[in-house]
């Protein structure tokens, strides 16, 4: 089953090694990043909870690869290694080098051996293709036969950028949520209702959520059921009017990207001050739902009766 | 500095979001390449373009994947000899018609009343852009042939000359051996697709450092006429992923439905990672062709929705009023 096979590539065994090894090590700095920002939290800012184990077992899938590549390349280099050099004669008709950039043993003279190639070789020879001995064939690979450029400088490039998320990581970043400014721009500018606060039930009140209170909005039955009661609400604080402020907290269904804010109005009897832009503000108040001017749909709104109802609390988490 | 560390926070949660995807369908690839035997897949599609392609833009319903992974997946399919006009129909049309994307738009909606509507919208004109589109490219792929891919996706070519041993059987492989081929394959098309999905993540977080899903909500009430193509512009530059963009859409709760519908079929469609993905399997050509006729298609249908609701006097809006 031997048969000459040319390449053209004109680069040498060395380039191949080069590459590899850079794959080896940035791929697997990159999967070693996915389980770092796992451990320690860091998926947080950037990820909801369902998306944290997906990164983890893709970083554990990537150093897998990138050790099962390792040990082919270094069988690779071994074999490389043990065959002996050769001089070429006027027709001796092989290059070396490029065939071996396809994930497939270095063969560095001419070879009587079955050989495979791998995965952006363009001309497989699979287990049916097989040549009869005397079988001679060239092919010629340019650079644009396999759709990228095997030179080092491309090569460079490439891992430069896949190293990029792993620069971020050394240095610490990303180790919060978005800033205030960010917030404010995805909160948007909305007007004062203008609604009179009057006769606001009081009682012991329950803990509400903000996803609950906006989907009530939307469902005539919840709302019904949701009205006229006295709910407990943490947020953040956003000042509309005097007596008129917005909490809200964000809520991310995949990532940060699709963050968008959940708002609940809150309506005082009289004005409010003291409080700062995005600070953590707990509210007692009755629920109820609210049609803005012009607005066929309902807010939600909680109408606070005494202003001792309105307090600083504790930090949550940023995501509901 | 503010703005650096919030282009940080998009670029790392579009780029940690789609990793493990990417990772499946690097994985998936190179099982394909090492075990599908070259044409096989072939044998079970329609000889007819037509019931190819719609079987081709129905293929997510049975390997459900994200945009992101199916790209890689679909490029493995193409070198094996799935036809262009499927892969394309099954690339375009798998991020939305599979079970998982299905599952979060109804949900999304649900809580507004118009949960089924705009599932039915988004299931139904995702079908029809990927299936015309496909009957496009069949039309290009006709008169350019292998002209249009990128020489990494092109099917391995034809030997020049038949051979005496052609028919021998296979020579098992260590399973060592298939591990390492596997692996060399997986790792090549992971760096390969993750290089582009890096600058693509790069370009959409400076994206959305200047564009607010709120700017795009005012815009659309101030010029309603405006109101698809800037919820078809934001769906491009934002990047989600489509199992989360429905909640993103149904935050939008003042704008009508048809472009809602814009935003959730255009998205896994087409979008900056994506776009720079592309090249990784198409010829700029064969690229144009596909973005102008994505972008063609769904700015019309979305406008006939509208049109459709606005002539029977439905709202288009949230219900439960």
């Amino acid at each position: 089953m031997a048969h000459d096979h040319h390449h053209h590539h004109g680069e040498s065994a060395r380039d191949y090694f080069v590459e590899q090894l850079l794959t080896i090590f940035v791929v697997g700095a990159l999967g070693a990043v996915g389980i770092l920002m796992y451990r320690d939290g860091k998926l947080g800012y950037i990820l909801a909870a369902p998306f944290h184990l997906p990164v983890l077992i893709g970083g554990i899938a990537v150093l897998v690869l990138v050790a099962v590549r390792a040990v082919a390349v270094w069988q690779e280099a071994g074999q490389a290694h043990a065959h002996p050099h050769h001089e070429h004669g006027p027709d001796c008709n092989h290059d070396h080098g490029p065939a071996e950039k396809h994930g497939h043993p270095v063969h560095l003279h001419a070879h009587d051996h079955p050989h495979e190639h791998g995965p952006e070789c363009d001309h497989d020879h699979g287990p049916a293709h097989a040549h009869a001995d005397d079988q001679r064939h060239d092919h010629d690979h340019g650079a644009d036969d396999h759709g990228h450029s095997h030179d080092l400088t491309w090569v460079f490039a490439r891992m430069m950028v896949l190293f990029f998320p792993v620069a971020l990581y050394l240095i610490g970043v990303p180790n919060s949520g978005f800033s205030q400014e960010r917030i404010s721009g995805m909160l948007g500018k909305e007007a004062a209702l203008g609604v009179s606060v009057e006769n606001v039930a009081t009682g012991e009140g329950t803990v509400l959520s903000f996803n609950d209170l906006n989907e009530a909005a939307y469902d005539a039955s919840k709302r019904e059921a949701l009205d006229g009661t006295v709910g407990i609400l943490v947020g953040r604080f956003d000042r509309i009017a005097d007596k008129e402020f917005r909490l809200y907290r964000l809520k991310m269904t995949c990532c940060a990207a699709d963050t968008v804010p959940l708002k609940v109005r809150i309506l005082t009897r009289s004005a409010v001050s003291g409080f700062n832009s995005g600070e953590w503000v707990k509210v007692k108040g009755e629920v109820r739902f609210v049609q803005p001017p012009g607005s066929a749909q309902f807010i939600p709104v909680i109408a606070v009766g005494d202003l001792a109802d309105v307090q600083r609390t504790a930090a949550l988490n940023e995501y509901e | 500095m503010k703005d650096i560390l919030d282009f940080i926070i998009n670029f790392s949660a579009v780029l940690w979001e789609a990793m493990p995807f990417i990772v499946l369908g690097a994985v998936v690839a190179g099982i394909l390449e090492e075990f599908l035997p070259q044409q096989a897949i072939t044998k079970f599609l329609p000889k007819a373009v037509l019931p190819a392609v719609m079987i081709g833009a129905g293929l997510g319903l049975i390997f459900p994947m994200c945009e992101c992974g199916i790209l890689v997946v679909m490029r493995r399919l193409l070198r094996k000899g799935l036809p262009l006009s499927c892969c394309v129909a099954y690339m375009l049309a798998g991020p939305i018609i599979n079970p998982v994307v299905m599952f979060s738009t109804g949900v999304a909606f649900w809580p507004h009343g118009i949960g089924p509507e705009v599932l039915g919208l988004r299931v139904g004109l995702g079908f029809v852009v990927a299936v015309i589109t496909g009957l496009v490219v069949q039309q290009l792929w006709v008169k350019h042939g292998t002209a249009l891919l990128h020489p990494v996706a092109l099917p391995p070519p034809e030997p020049k000359f038949s051979l005496p041993l052609t028919d021998a059987p296979a020579a098992r492989k260590p399973l060592s051996k298939r591990l390492g081929n596997i692996s060399a394959t997986a790792l090549h098309d992971f760096v390969d697709i993750t290089v582009f999905l890096i600058l693509g993540s790069v370009l959409a977080a400076v994206a959305k450092l200047h564009i607010t899903p709120d700017q795009t909500e005012q815009l659309s009430r101030e010029q309603p006429f405006l109101a698809i193509p800037a919820m078809m512009g934001l769906a491009v530059l934002m990047c989600l992923c489509s199992e989360a963009d429905a909640f993103v859409a149904a935050s939008f709760t003042k704008m009508h439905l048809s472009a809602k519908t814009a935003f959730l079929v255009l998205g896994p469609m087409l979008d900056l990672k994506l776009l720079l993905m592309y090249t990784r399997v198409f010829r700029p050509k064969l690229i144009g062709v596909i973005v102008a006729c994505v972008v063609l298609q769904v700015l019309v249908y979305c406008v006939a929705v509208h049109l459709v609701y606005q002539m029977n006097g439905w709202s288009g809006l949230p219900r439960g009023t």
